[in-house]
């Protein structure tokens, strides 16, 4: 990736969006944990942004802002009596944790950056452009995946049927 | 990459009149008194009873979550119907016109039928027989 | 396009929507009905297999390499269909069609709910027939996850029952992270190699589109750590299906707290597609010597800690819910036992023994419902006496135990002894055959435990349980299955081996080449 202006974009989006995950996960308040998200989705979206996969980023925010975090609003709302504060108890959890996600981290890292990464010869010859992809998705989706495509009807069928039975269960 | 230059400006500029917004006001306005007991719910001026985090139905949550899943289908249908408008794509001997429609058919049909489902099971009926 | 390889999915996805549709527009008082409905479907599916415009052989010889035939494949080569796909579809027909049976005494408890019910139970088996057929990450990815998703909901079915609905949710949890677990090591694989696709596709002799098995078999995909760090996650979100050791925790309670036909067919039914996608998966990258020589250990030893786990927690149990679920854990453990020596002879094994043991679970579950249906318990103790008070349930679930301990005159047995005789074909992996023999000895002691329970202690219910009769021939054909089996299992392990010479697996080093 070159480009100053790129770069500046993705180290930005990408600080938002461990800044906030980290806030997520370490708010004591439930609420501040859930509009932490929201900007961890947001982040992420921008770095769909900065990728070119203009459809990603708007499909994350219409789908995860705007309605994963929505039902997670209401689920809080949900609840009967919410602790304001719920602390993590020992502060030896977090040693722990940290530890174990330092050496994942560690270890990942220089597993990806050790590899001669696929590329597309595209983006090698240099005469890749910022295309919108939407055209490109539907393409592929109709043609290649089409099978995942008719398929994810199914999933969405199946959560339709299962939310309308796990949420209420009424007398029919 | 110059494409989302404006789509970036617009969201700081939302942020900012926004943060502009509450800031100014609370700059500039007066500082109200808090005490505690001017700070509990108003229930008519008498002491209160219930706590005032009121339990919700759980018919909102249903609703955000069928929400949820038909705006995937949503999403779904746009590169499809990108596709399916593009006329090089959709006039190729394969995959062809029709069955480019049918593929989406299939798409909706089943999703149609988990709608029906839903009606007939009265799952979205906010009014609720005693 | 050849959509009529996908004739049996199509007849599932249909019949499951048929179902869920006719369940709208009956009264409260008529659900019966749907039963049959529902247990048509899965027999009209296994009839569909037979059909011989799904006969289609699986690999050709193509200048002098045996490549994936085209004719066997559908949608853009998304869908594959070959022995395996075939030999494991028809299990799932059987699996689900079993559970359907069990389950009719149990819904009549729960008079609303059952078209739910039933139809998810059908998508669920559409999901596993995708899974036996899975022919790039994509359409794995998302058949997985119909089977999985059905499943959450089919364990927090009884709402009523707080254990019901806390099995869902642990289900649930464990599941969304073996799901991200798997889309990680997907990304990775694709970051490797460029394709999710298993195989490429050729158009006018110019490659339009490229594959692992073709990228692997060339060499133009070079084996490195992340393409292996991608095939070990996606193992291990597989291997939560299949209950192996990183990410089976949720298996007792799940077990315990599902309703009992749905821990039968999970047991049963999520098991082997997650088992099928990890033989297929293998398949693909075990054209990479080193990615064979990488994996092997690491197979093997979740083999054997799975195995550990699985057999010594089940020695304290006195719920015969858990004690069949550390059970299974256990059983996973051989069957990887069989996938990590990969030889030819280890994966028939692996095959024969996954038939196998559809039918020895379901007829041990089977059993566990009708006495629960009497006793109101899952307690071991209350199955005191069984042998007295009612001898068909009692022989039935003697068989099924004695076939999943491995003792000789049953099927596990010739499974048993495949998937550990398959271990000393390599030297490295003989530990493994000694931990798979030690096991062996475990296991036995707790399922003599149960058996010695039915038998030999006096019965606390005086009341006598009510089998119908349905379920009395299921019992007494799996109980003649599972000896038949036992005695001449040629026609099993025949077909097993031709089916494991057909999936091209490189042969183990030996100090030998890889094909």
């Amino acid at each position: 990736m070159e480009g100053l202006g790129i770069q500046l974009a993705f180290y930005s989006f990408a600080a938002v969006t461990i800044g906030s995950a980290l806030l997520a996960t370490m708010a004591k308040k439930i609420v501040n944990s859930a509009f932490a998200l929201m900007a961890t989705f947001f982040g992420v979206a921008g770095i769909y942004g900065v990728l070119g996969s203009d459809f990603m980023a708007v499909t994350q925010i219409v789908v995860y802002v705007g309605g994963i975090l929505i039902l997670l609003c209401f689920g809080m709302l949900l609840t009967d009596r919410v602790p304001d504060e719920f602390r993590v108890r020992s502060p030896r959890r977090y040693v722990g944790a940290s530890i174990a996600a330092t050496l994942t981290f560690v270890g990942l890292a220089w597993a990806i950056s050790g590899t001669a990464w696929a590329r597309l010869p595209h983006i090698t010859d240099g005469s890749a452009e910022a295309l919108p992809t939407t055209a490109l998705i539907g393409n592929a989706l109709l043609t290649d995946y089409l099978l995942p495509f008719e398929f994810a009807s199914i999933v969405l069928l199946v959560v339709l049927v299962g939310a309308a039975r796990v949420a209420r269960g009424g007398t029919r | 990459m110059n494409d989302y230059l404006p789509v970036l400006f617009m969201a700081l500029f939302g942020v900012l009149f926004a943060t502009a917004a509450l800031g100014v006001s609370a700059l500039l306005g007066q500082r109200g008194r808090q005490n505690r007991v001017k700070n509990t719910p108003y229930e008519c001026g008498m002491p209160i009873e219930s706590h005032a985090h009121a339990r919700f139905s759980v018919k909102f949550y249903i609703v955000a979550m069928l929400f949820i899943l038909f705006d995937v289908e949503v999403v779904f249908m746009y590169p499809w119907a990108v596709s399916f408008g593009n006329s090089d794509f959709a006039r190729d001997a394969f995959p062809g016109t029709g069955l480019l429609l049918a593929e989406a058919a299939a798409f909706v049909v089943v999703l149609f039928l988990g709608w029906v489902y839903v009606v007939k099971k009265g799952v979205l009926e906010w009014h609720q027989e005693a | 396009m050849n959509l009529t390889l996908l004739l049996p999915e199509i007849i599932v996805i249909v019949g499951g929507l048929a179902v869920m549709l006719r369940d709208l527009w009956l009264p409260a008082d008529r659900k019966d009905g749907l039963w049959a409905w529902a247990l048509a479907v899965p027999l009209i599916a296994l009839a569909a297999t037979f059909l011989p415009q799904l006969d289609v052989a699986a690999r050709i010889s193509v200048d002098g390499a045996m490549i994936v035939n085209p004719e066997a494949t559908a949608l853009s080569g998304s869908f594959y269909l070959d022995g395996m796909s075939m030999l494991l579809k028809r299990a799932f027909c059987v699996a689900a069609a079993l559970v359907i049976l069990m389950s009719r005494e149990y819904l009549s408890e729960l008079n609303r709910g059952q078209g739910e019910f039933w139809s998810l139970a059908l998508f669920a088996l559409s999901g596993m027939f995708f899974c036996a057929s899975a022919n790039d990450f994509m359409s794995l990815f998302v058949a997985l996850e119909v089977v999985t998703v059905s499943f959450f909901v089919l364990v927090a079915f009884k709402r009523s029952s707080g254990t019901s609905i806390e099995a869902g949710l642990k289900l649930l949890v464990m599941g969304s992270l073996s799901a991200a677990l798997m889309l990680y090591g997907i990304a990775f694989v694709y970051g490797a190699s460029g394709t999710v696709f298993f195989d490429q596709v050729v158009v006018n002799g110019e490659v339009t589109r490229t594959g692992l098995r073709d990228l692997l078999a060339t060499g133009q995909l070079v084996y490195s750590t992340e393409l292996l760090i991608g095939v070990m996650l996606i193992f291990l979100g597989l291997g939560f299906k299949t209950s192996a050791v990183p990410l089976h925790v949720w298996v007792p309670d799940v077990y315990q707290g599902a309703p009992t036909p749905v821990t039968a067919y999970l047991s049963v039914g999520s098991k082997l597609a997650g088992f099928v996608l990890m033989l297929r998966v293998l398949e693909v990258f075990s054209r990479s010597g080193p990615m064979v020589d990488s994996l092997t250990p690491f197979l093997a030893l979740v083999a054997a800690v799975t195995l550990f786990y699985g057999n010594l927690g089940a020695l304290p149990q006195s719920n015969i819910k858990r004690l069949l679920g550390y059970s299974s854990i256990g059983q996973c453990g051989y069957i990887l036992l069989g996938i990590a020596s990969a030889w030819t002879v280890g994966i028939s094994g692996t095959l024969f023994y996954m038939t196998a043991y559809v039918v020895t679970n379901l007829a041990a579950f089977a059993v566990v419902i009708l006495v629960s249906r009497a006793t109101n318990s899952h307690e071991i103790d209350d199955y005191s006496g069984l042998g007295r008070k009612n001898p068909l349930l009692a022989a039935a679930l003697t068989v099924a135990l004695l076939s999943l301990a491995g003792v000789p005159p049953f099927i596990g047995f010739f499974g048993k002894f495949m998937l550990i005789g398959s271990t000393f074909g390599s030297d490295e992996l003989r530990w493994l055959g000694l931990v798979g023999m030690v096991n062996v000895v475990i296991a036995l002691y707790y399922y003599l435990c149960v058996i010695k329970r039915i038998y030999m202690r006096e019965e606390r219910h005086p009341a006598k349980s009510v089998v119908p009769l349905r379920l009395k021939v299921v019992l007494a054909i799996s109980m003649a299955a599972l000896v038949i089996g036992g005695i001449a299992p040629q026609f099993l392990a025949d077909k097993t081996a031709e089916i494991a010479e057909e999936l091209q697996f490189a042969p183990r080093p030996r100090g030998g080449e890889h094909r």
